[in-house]
C-alpha cells in the first residue's frame, strides 16, 4: 500500500518534471531537455552494462557515434525514411556491439576499460580520417529531418515529445529487463562470475547481449542526435563524451537506473545554468565530479533515500550510505 | 630514411615510456587505473618552463622544479583519487582522476591561457649528421635522460630496500601487509616516483615539440597507455619496451603507411596484442582461484 | 543405479600431474565422501566434476553420457550443482534473491519475452518469487528474506548457498568442505540439513575434511592420495583399511 502510493508520487513528480518545458515554452529549454534526453539513454545504457553487469566499457560514446553516422548516412547518401534509419542504424550499432564484445570477453577489469578506450579512440579516429565517408574533422552536414510517418519534426517542442517517448520506453525495456532473471543473470556476473557460473549462468552469451543491447540504444540516441542537431562531427563522440557519460551515472548512482536519468538531466542542465561562469565552468565540472564520487558513493538517489529512511526510522542502519559532511572527506582521504 | 624514423621513433617511444613506467607502476601495484597521470606530465611541464623562464634558462633547476611539482601533484592524487578506495572496485579513483584531469587542464588554462607557449630556447641547434640521418641535440638529450632515468627505476626497483617493498606489494598487497610492509609508505612512493618521471617527461617532451599547452598530456599519455599495456601492465621492463617500440611502430607507420593514419595503427595493434595476450607482451597473468 | 561415473579421469598442471587415472562410481541416491590429505587432488577431481577445470584424459560420464565436454554452466542444466569452500555469495544480492539466482536454468522466459514483462515473464517470475520464499523457509531462512547475504551469519550464509544450490534442483549436488569454519553446533544442523536433502533422493558427493562428519553420513568413501585413488568402500571398510591407515594417517586407528 504505501509502496503504491510512494510509486503513484514519484509518477506525479515525472510528469510534473516531463511538463515543465511545455510551461515554459520557450525554444532553448526545449533544447536543454531534447538534450537531457539523449543523454538519459546513453546513461542509462551504459549504467546496465556498466552499473549493472560491471562491464568496464569506457568507450561507450562510439556506438553513439556510430548510430549517429549510420543513421546520417543512411537518410543522407542512401534516402532511407528516417523511421527505417532510426531502427537500421540501432541495429548495425548492435551489431558492433557484438562484435566488439566478442573480443571484450576476454578482457577483463582495466583491461577492459583501455580496450574499450582504444576502441572509442580508433572510432574518432576513423571518423576524422575517412573523409569520403564521414566528411572528416568538419563532419557531416544537411542530415535531414526526422519525418515520422508523414509528420516532419521541425519544431523542438517535437522533438522533446518524441524524446521523451524514447527515453520511457528505453526505461521500461531496461526496467523489466533488470527485474527480470536475465537482471539477476547480469547483476550476479558483476557481483561474482564465478558463483554466476555456478548456478548455471552462461557469462559468454550475457556478456554478448548486453553488449548488442546497450549498444543498440546508444546507436538509437545518435540516430536521433543526428537528424536533431543535422550536423555531426567527431568531436561529439570523443573519449571525453564517454568520460561524461560515466560522471553522469555516478552522479545517479551506479547499478541505479531512474538515478541515470537525474544525473544526465543535471548534468546537461547545470553546465547550461552556470554559463556565467564562462572559463571557471570546467573547473568547476571536474571538481564536482570528484566531489560525487567522494561524498555520494551511492550516488544521489542513494544519497536521497538515504536520508528520507533515516528519518523514518530515526536510526542509523548498517549500511546506509554516509553522511555528508566535510568530515567525511577528510576521513575518505 | 629509415635509420632516420627509427630515430624519431626511439625519441618518441623514450617519451611515452616514462609515462608509460609511471602507468605500469600504478596498475601493477593497485590494478587500479589512473587518468590524470596525462595532467600530472603537464604541470611538470609547465611548472619547469616557468621555472626556466624565471631563472633566465637554468635548465636543471626547472627539471627540479617538475620533479618536486609533480611529485606532489602525484603523492596528492593518490590520497584523494586511491587511499580512500584500497580493496574496492577500481571505478570510483578512474572517475575521480577523470574529474581530476578536467579540472587540472581548467586550472592551468586559466592561470596561463589556452595559447601554445614555445620552448624558448632553440634546442635543435646542434645536429649530428651522420649519413643522411640527422639526429637533433634535443633527440640525444631526450634520449639520453630517458635511458638514465631508466637505469635509476631500474636499480632503484631492483637493488634497494624500498625497490624490494614495492615488488613485493604489487604481487600481493595482503600479504606484504602481513609481512609489516607499511603498503601506505610504499604505494605512496609508487606514485611519487611515477609522478616525478611524468614531470620530467612534460618539460622534455614541451621543450621537444616547444610547445606547452593546457591540453599537453592528453593524447601522450593514451598512448603511454597503450604503450605499457603492449609490453604489460604491472612489468616495468614491459612497459619501458612496449613504450618504445610503440614509438618506433608509429613512426614507421608514419613515413611508410600514412601519417593520418599512424595513430589508427597503434591502438588497432595494441587491441590485438590485448586479444592474443591480455596481460601484454612481457605481462604475467593474474589467475582466478577457484 | 549409477548416475555418475568417472573413467580414467587425469589432470596435468603445466606438466605436474594432479590426477592419474581416477575411476570413480557415483550411485545414484547416495553419499559420496571423497577424502584425503592436502594435496590429494580432491578439489581438482571435484572441479572436474563440476565443470570448473577440464581434465587432460579420460572420460565423465552422467546419466550414462559424456558430459567432459559440457561447460560449468551447461552442468548446471542437467542437474549438477556445486557450493564452494570459502563460500561464494552476490555481495550485492538479498538473501531472497540468491534463491531466485537458483532457479536461472530453471526458467525459460527469453529476453525479448523479459524486455516486454509479456505473460509468460510474469508468470514464471511470480512462480519464481513464490517457490523461493517456499523453500527459504524449509531451511528455516525466511526471516532474513529481504537481508543483504553477507549480513548474515557465517553459518547462515553456509546454509543460504546450499539453499540457492537447491533452488536449481540438482540430481548431484557437489559441497566443498561444507564444514569449515562452522562451529560445533553449526556442523550438527548441517549434518542434518544434509540428511534432508539425501532424504529427498539427491545424490551428494561430499569433499570434507571433518572426518567425522564424512564417516557419519557417507555410504560410499573413495580415498585419495597423490592424485591417486588408493582406496574407495564403506565407512566400515574405510576405517579398516589398512592402506588408508598407513598412507592417509600415519599411524593409529581413525577415531570416530
Amino acid at each position: 500500500m504505501i509502496r503504491n502510493r510512494k510509486y503513484i508520487l514519484l509518477q506525479i513528480i515525472a510528469v510534473a518534471i516531463i511538463s515543465v518545458p511545455f510551461i515554459l515554452d520557450d525554444k532553448y529549454i526545449f533544447h536543454i531537455a531534447v538534450m537531457s534526453g539523449i543523454y538519459m539513454i546513453l546513461s542509462m545504457s551504459l549504467n546496465v552494462q556498466l552499473g549493472f553487469t560491471g562491464l568496464f566499457s569506457f568507450g561507450h560514446a562510439a556506438f553513439y557515434g556510430i548510430g549517429a553516422y549510420a543513421s546520417a548516412l543512411l537518410t543522407r547518401d542512401l534516402g532511407l525514411p528516417f523511421v527505417a534509419a532510426f531502427i537500421l542504424s540501432g541495429l548495425f550499432t548492435a551489431f558492433i556491439g557484438t562484435l566488439i564484445a566478442l573480443p571484450a570477453l576476454r578482457l577483463k577489469g582495466i583491461f577492459l576499460a583501455i580496450g574499450t578506450m582504444c576502441f572509442n579512440e580508433i572510432f574518432c579516429l576513423l571518423s576524422t580520417n575517412l573523409e569520403s565517408l564521414t566528411g572528416g574533422p568538419a563532419g557531416l552536414p544537411d542530415i535531414p529531418v526526422p519525418s515520422v510517418f508523414g509528420l516532419e519534426i521541425t519544431q523542438p517542442k517535437d522533438y522533446y515529445i518524441l524524446i521523451t517517448l524514447l527515453v520511457l520506453v528505453t526505461y521500461k525495456v531496461f526496467d523489466n529487463l533488470i527485474k527480470s532473471r536475465h537482471g539477476r543473470a547480469l547483476t550476479s556476473i558483476r557481483d561474482d562470475e564465478i558463483a554466476a557460473r555456478a548456478i548455471g549462468v552462461n557469462i559468454t552469451n550475457y556478456k554478448i547481449k548486453v553488449f548488442a543491447i546497450t549498444a543498440f540504444f546508444a546507436g538509437l540516441s545518435g540516430s536521433f542526435f543526428a537528424h536533431y542537431l543535422s550536423y555531426i562531427s567527431p568531436s561529439n563522440f570523443a573519449l571525453s563524451e564517454s568520460f561524461n557519460l560515466m560522471a553522469m551515472i555516478a552522479l545517479g548512482g551506479i547499478g541505479n537506473l531512474p538515478g541515470s536519468i537525474v544525473g544526465a538531466g543535471i548534468l546537461v542542465i547545470i553546465p547550461e545554468v552556470f554559463r556565467f561562469l564562462q572559463d571557471y565552468r570546467e573547473l568547476i565540472y571536474g571538481l564536482t565530479i570528484v566531489l560525487i564520487v567522494l561524498l555520494l558513493p551511492q550516488g544521489i538517489i542513494g544519497w536521497i533515500s538515504g536520508l528520507l529512511h533515516r528519518q523514518q526510522t530515526s536510526q542509523d542502519l548498517a549500511g546506509s550510505p554516509k553522511k555528508f559532511s566535510v568530515e567525511t572527506i577528510l576521513h575518505r582521504i | 630514411m629509415l635509420t632516420q624514423q627509427i630515430i624519431n621513433g626511439l625519441t618518441l617511444g623514450s617519451l611515452y615510456a616514462l609515462l608509460a613506467v609511471g602507468f605500469s607502476l600504478i596498475c601493477g601495484i593497485l590494478n587500479m587505473i589512473t587518468f590524470s597521470h596525462g595532467e600530472i606530465f603537464m604541470i611538470g611541464a609547465f611548472s619547469g618552463l616557468y621555472t626556466i623562464i624565471a631563472l633566465g634558462g637554468n635548465l636543471p633547476l626547472g627539471l627540479a622544479a617538475a620533479v618536486v611539482v609533480s611529485a606532489a601533484a602525484g603523492i596528492l592524487t593518490e590520497r584523494i583519487a586511491f587511499r580512500p578506495f584500497r580493496n574496492e572496485s577500481p571505478l570510483s579513483p578512474a572517475l575521480i582522476t577523470i574529474g581530476l584531469s578536467i579540472s587540472l587542464q581548467a586550472g592551468i588554462l586559466l592561470l596561463f591561457g589556452a595559447d601554445t607557449k614555445p620552448f624558448p630556447y632553440n634546442v635543435s641547434a646542434h645536429k649530428f649528421i651522420l649519413g643522411n640521418t640527422v639526429i637533433s641535440g634535443i633527440e640525444v638529450f631526450v634520449i639520453g635522460i630517458s635511458i638514465l632515468l631508466m637505469i635509476m627505476l631500474h636499480l632503484f626497483i631492483h637493488y634497494t630496500r624500498w625497490g624490494l617493498a614495492l615488488r613485493a606489494t604489487s604481487q600481493r598487497i595482503e600479504a606484504a601487509d602481513i609481512m609489516g610492509i607499511s603498503t601506505n609508505r610504499i604505494i605512496a612512493i609508487a606514485f611519487c616516483t611515477a609522478s616525478l618521471l611524468a614531470g620530467i617527461d612534460g618539460l622534455l617532451a614541451g621543450a621537444y615539440y616547444s610547445a606547452f599547452y593546457p591540453r599537453m598530456g592528453v593524447a601522450i599519455s593514451l598512448k603511454a597507455l597503450a604503450g605499457a599495456t603492449f609490453g604489460g601492465i604491472g612489468s616495468i621492463q614491459g612497459a619501458m619496451a612496449g613504450a618504445l617500440s610503440l614509438g618506433v611502430i608509429e613512426s614507421l607507420a608514419a613515413g611508410y603507411i600514412s601519417a593520418s593514419y599512424r595513430d589508427v595503427i597503434a591502438f588497432t595493434i595494441l587491441i590485438f596484442v590485448l586479444l592474443i595476450k591480455p596481460s601484454g607482451l612481457l605481462g604475467q597473468m593474474r589467475e582466478e582461484k577457484v | 543405479m549409477v548416475l555418475a561415473e568417472l573413467k580414467n579421469i587425469s589432470k596435468d598442471f603445466g606438466g605436474i600431474t594432479a590426477l592419474k587415472e581416477i575411476d570413480m562410481v557415483v550411485r545414484q541416491g547416495g553419499i559420496h565422501g571423497l577424502i584425503g590429505p592436502n594435496g590429494a587432488g580432491k578439489t581438482t577431481l571435484f572441479n572436474i566434476i563440476s565443470g570448473n577445470y577440464d581434465a587432460t584424459g579420460g572420460d565423465l560420464l552422467f546419466e550414462g553420457n559424456s558430459i567432459l565436454k559440457l561447460r560449468n554452466d551447461e552442468r548446471v542444466g542437467l542437474g549438477i550443482v556445486r557450493t564452494f569452500q570459502n563460500i561464494r555469495l552476490f555481495p550485492s544480492f538479498s538473501v531472497l534473491d540468491h534463491v531466485k539466482m537458483g532457479f536461472h536454468r530453471r526458467a525459460s522466459a527469453n529476453w525479448l519475452s523479459s524486455i516486454l514483462w509479456l505473460n509468460n515473464t510474469k508468470k514464471e517470475e511470480s512462480w519464481i518469487e513464490e517457490e523461493s520464499r517456499h523453500l527459504l523457509k524449509k531451511v528455516g531462512l525466511e526471516s532474513f528474506a529481504q537481508q543483504q547475504a553477507k549480513n548474515l551469519s557465517y553459518g547462515n550464509q553456509r546454509r543460504l548457498e546450499i539453499a540457492r544450490a537447491l533452488a536449481a534442483k540438482p540430481k548431484l549436488l557437489l559441497l566443498d568442505e561444507p564444514a569449515a569454519g562452522l562451529n560445533e553446533s553449526e556442523v550438527r544442523t548441517l549434518l542434518e540439513q544434509i540428511r534432508e536433502i539425501h532424504a529427498e533422493g539427491i545424490t551428494i558427493i561430499l569433499v570434507e575434511h571433518d572426518m567425522n562428519l564424512v564417516m557419519e553420513v557417507s555410504d560410499q568413501i573413495t580415498v585419495l592420495s597423490h592424485g591417486q585413488k588408493i582406496a574407495e568402500g564403506s565407512a566400515n571398510e574405510i576405517r579398516n583399511n589398512p592402506i588408508v591407515i598407513r598412507e592417509y594417517l600415519g599411524t593409529g586407528k581413525i577415531e570416530c
